[in-house]
């Protein structure tokens, strides 16, 4: 995608996540997070907070980060608990959102831009 | 502070296993953040959050954290909504989520847990045993056992009607800060009377130890009966609790309300036919079946007192859980329109109709905000007043966010003095220490810090909270 | 963790050149979906096809290639995994058919037995559909699933003219995420969209008196339902499978978490994390074989990765067109040895 429309995602992203208040109730329902022996950020939660703070200059793209984004099962389990559902807030897919803006600098014969 | 990453990493390694210790910032930062809406500072993020599994692990780790004087800060679910989770300056985060076992000994008349298990995990578990979990926090789902007798609170219980968590407590396994490890209590089901220690750590906000185990005593699970009352005006409902408390009536484990605002907003939003003004809703308890249902049925002509529109028992379980979760979700939905920023007002019973208007006048006349809106809703019964500042957009700085969560808390603070009141269900530190200090002076709180010190003389655990840093 | 970043961009620049350059996520170019319909007699056109996806003939590719990499990975050094996994792949692809491993040629019978059992239950209902044989497109989910989304459109719209020019108005999907795509995401990229898209179960469950009667014989056994994720909350075809089961005299037994709130199977990260996966999978298998030691799935990932756990924990996996197969065949002795007691 062009840096308008990679702005214009990054933006999205970030209207979105502001819906989330961290209530963590999706936590324990992530497959994911109880593999990981609850691992905070093995869950939809927290997979939200670090797409948040990458698009804020926080944090990088490496491998931890990618591990955590990219362990998602996209199994949705987290849309059932999630409280900002009022907002219509969509855990499962602004997690698929954070891995679009990821293959950017992820997939080869493209020209990586940095997020 | 000078630290050496890689020696941390090595020594916590040593301690936990590699596997249980996190240097890395995706994860320093996802435990670093809590329920507060502005974002986390340099500062709050730590150097490494270890996950141990014993009691024994967290003693190396604080006899560590002392010999390097690097602050330790406990990490239950994140959830305090004064900021107790947040941690204040950067040290290494403590995530009690690995320590999940639960024992139930209906033989010995008390269940054994470990800190990290998740309420509603508890509740499960000793539904099994028929058993009743004293506890009722909003986010049981999430909220651990070990964080919630650490801040000792009921919620959405009626205190008078049962008690806090504190008073089920019968001894502790803790972690001082200075790595002993301390047994206290007993393990018969008379509690011990005097200067038993467990009542020092009951409540303690991670200040003066980390509870490694608890040993609760078994209630066995009550019986119910629901009560819904209509009303026109929410000042109907605070003249029915503050008449209750007058006439000395046993007071329901439950007793919860929507104002008018909240009322539409909540019954909207699960599809039941809008309210004409507010609505209370209650649960009555008793030990015994006829029991909770004589109680329900004195309780119901008692409410008459407030006038209300239609007052009745809801036998219909779906019925039920419709109009109950309406609470949850008025604040669900009120965030898609905006933002609320909270707070407590515990005030002395015979105030509780002063209080809730000045708390109205409070909101309406922000500094930082022009023309927020108010709404309330809550354990009225307790009493306690939520009263919320509703702002109608989401876009708001980052700083404008701290501004408004602070003087809406400093505000309500000032309130709860001139009413009488402690402040209720979250805590008194972190964000509460001015409160803290306002109410009870300056001797209370030096008295409170040379405690600290005295079991913490290097400040290693949850740094910062005492002194009320953000 | 380590290396996940160098090991994702990989495989995520090997999925998407190969779907570009074969349409296959596997950039496999010969056709490898077709052996399945021997003696059955699809007609090759019509307005309503059946449409596998390939997802069910995949499963012993999966099994090779994960295996592969997942074997080579404490071994081989980032180039030399790079080398198998990207590069060596435009010259593998084809050459992956002549691999064996242990058990392909069980889970290529097994994939046939459940599209063998679909069809004979539409066809017993009086709903026989088409097939495109060679010419059945994959229809990329696993491009939305990780979030190649730039990808998508292209494809989409080629399987879609595809399907144009088939004249096909009907699609019946026989796995959960293909029914996912095509008639969620495929309207985000078309515009004036109008392929009638469902799942068989659906189609099966409205006939359900019809498929009755067809049955040769009564299953009258205990399963436990494993229900897929995207077939509950992404699809709602959530009492179909048990409606169905009724009819075939099979008694249903429920986990603790199912329906809406059924859990992952761990397939959608089996792919790149292997230990993570594993433990999703056993705590699932835990769950529903502290129940019954049958288990009923209805997805193709479901099924690879259930299965994985049959020996170690004593469990069966069914995949609901295997039980169709059985309802409708005569011969009950194979079936009754297969079921475990």
């Amino acid at each position: 995608m062009d840096i308008k429309e990679s702005q214009s995602l990054r933006d999205t992203l970030l209207k979105e996540i502001a819906k989330c208040r961290a209530c963590r109730f999706c936590i324990d329902v992530c497959p994911a997070y109880q593999a990981s022996e609850w691992v905070e950020n093995m869950s939809p939660y927290g997979r939200l907070q670090i797409l948040k703070y990458l698009i804020n200059g926080t944090l990088e793209e490496d491998d931890p980060l990618i591990y955590s984004l990219y362990s998602c099962l996209q199994c949705g389990r987290c849309d059932r608990l999630c409280k900002a559902k009022g907002q219509n807030l969509e855990v499962a897919n602004l997690i698929r959102l954070g891995k679009y803006l990821l293959s950017q600098g992820l997939v080869k014969g493209k020209k990586s831009e940095k997020v | 502070m000078d630290i050496n990453m890689s020696k941390l990493t090595k020594d916590l390694g040593k301690i936990v296993g590699k596997e249980h210790v996190f240097t890395d910032k995706p994860t320093a930062v996802v435990y670093a953040k809590d329920t507060m809406p502005w974002d986390v500072e340099e500062k709050n993020i730590p150097y490494a959050v270890v996950r141990p599994s014993n009691s024994q692990e967290i003693s190396k780790i604080l006899k560590y954290a002392n010999e390097k004087l690097i602050p330790v800060h406990i990490h239950g679910s994140g959830t305090s909504l004064v900021g107790l989770a947040r941690p204040k300056t950067k040290g290494i985060v403590l995530d009690t989520a690995r320590m999940k076992k639960i024992n139930v000994y209906p033989e010995r008349g008390y269940f054994e847990v470990e800190p990290g298990l998740h309420l509603v995990q508890v509740k499960k578990e000793l539904a099994k045993y028929n058993a009743l979990l004293p506890l009722f926090p909003g986010s049981e789902l999430v909220a651990t056992i070990g964080g919630t007798v650490a801040v000792n609170t009921s919620a959405h219980g009626v205190d008078a009607a049962l008690g806090k968590p504190g008073d089920f407590v019968l001894g502790f396994e803790v972690v001082l800060p200075t790595g002993e490890i301390i047994y206290t209590g007993t393990e018969s089901t008379r509690r011990a009377a005097g200067i038993d220690p467990t009542k020092f750590f009951v409540g303690s906000e991670g200040l003066l130890g980390v509870l490694t185990l608890l040993r609760i005593r078994l209630l066995p699970l009550p019986y119910f009966k629901q009560i819904v009352a209509y009303y026109n005006k929410t000042e109907d409902i605070i003249d029915t609790v503050m008449e209750m408390y007058k006439q000395g009536i046993h007071p329901p484990l439950f007793y919860e309300f929507l104002d008018e605002r909240a009322a539409k907003i909540g019954f909207e939003a699960v599809g039941l036919e809008e309210p004409i003004g507010a609505v209370a809703m209650m649960r009555v308890h008793s030990w015994s079946k006829v029991g909770s249902e004589d109680k329900a049925q004195n309780f119901l002509k008692f409410l008459q007192v407030g006038n209300p529109i239609e007052a009745k028992i809801v036998e219909d379980i779906d019925e039920w859980n419709l109009i109950w979760s309406s609470r949850a979700e008025a604040g669900n939905y009120m965030y898609r329109l905006g933002m609320t920023f909270g707070s407590e007002i515990s005030p002395r019973v015979d105030k509780l109709r002063e209080a809730f208007h000045e708390a109205q006048l409070i909101v309406k006349n922000l500094k930082s905000y022009n023309n927020a809106e108010f709404i309330s809703f809550g354990h009225i019964g307790a009493p306690t007043i939520h009263a919320y500042a509703f702002i109608p957009t989401k876009d708001i700085s980052n700083d404008l966010k701290k501004a408004l969560t602070l003087e809406m808390r400093e505000k309500t603070e000032d309130l709860n003095i001139k009413y009488g009141g402690c402040g209720g269900e979250w805590g008194l530190t972190a964000q509460r220490v001015s409160f803290l200090k306002k109410k009870y002076g300056e001797s209370l709180y030096e008295l409170l810090v040379r405690m600290k010190k005295a079991l913490d003389p290097n400040d290693i655990l949850n740094r910062g909270n005492l002194q009320g840093w953000i | 963790m380590k290396r996940s970043k160098r090991f994702i961009s990989e495989v995520l620049s090997t999925l998407k050149d190969n779907i570009q350059r074969t349409g296959d996520p596997f950039g496999i170019k010969s056709v490898y979906w077709t052996g399945w319909t021997k003696g059955l007699d699809l007609p090759r056109s019509g307005e309503t096809i059946l449409l596998t996806a390939r997802m069910y003939q995949m499963l012993p590719y999966i099994t090779n290639i994960t295996g592969l990499v997942a074997s080579a990975r404490p071994f081989i050094s980032r180039r030399g995994l790079a080398t198998i996994v990207n590069v060596g792949n435009r010259i593998m692809g084809d050459k992956i058919l002549k691999v064996k491993s242990l058990g392909s040629k069980n889970i290529r019978s097994k994939g046939k037995k459940v599209l063998t059992g679909m069809v004979n239950a539409l066809s017993a209902i009086g709903q026989r559909p088409a097939y495109l044989y060679e010419d059945e497109p994959y229809t990329g989910v696993l491009l939305y699933d990780l979030g190649l989304d730039e990808y998508i459109e292209d494809h989409v719209k080629k399987v879609y003219s595809l399907l144009k020019n088939h004249n096909v108005k009907k699609v019946i999907g026989v796995d959960p995420h293909t029914v996912f795509m095509l008639k969620k995401i495929y309207p985000k990229y078309i515009t004036n969209y109008d392929i009638e898209v469902k799942h068989y179960l659906e189609i099966l469950s409205e006939n359900k008196d019809a498929l009755r009667k067809a049955c040769r014989k009564s299953l009258d056994k205990e399963f436990v339902i494993h229900d897929s994720c995207y077939m509950t909350r992404e699809l709602g075809i959530i009492e179909q499978v048990r409606r169905i089961s009724a009819s075939l005299d099979i008694t249903i037994m429920e986990p603790e978490n199912n329906k809406l709130d059924t859990a992952c199977c761990g397939g959608p990260i089996e792919y790149a994390f292997r230990d993570l996966t594993e433990k999703v999978s056993k705590t699932r298998v835990q769950e529903l074989s502290s129940i019954s030691k049958n288990i009923i799935v209805e997805c193709p990932i479901c099924l690879i990765n259930l299965r994985k756990y049959e020996k170690e924990m004593g469990i069966k996996v069914w995949d609901m067109g295997e039980l169709l197969f059985e309802a409708l065949v005569y011969d009950n002795k194979k079936f009754n040895n297969s079921y475990k007691s």
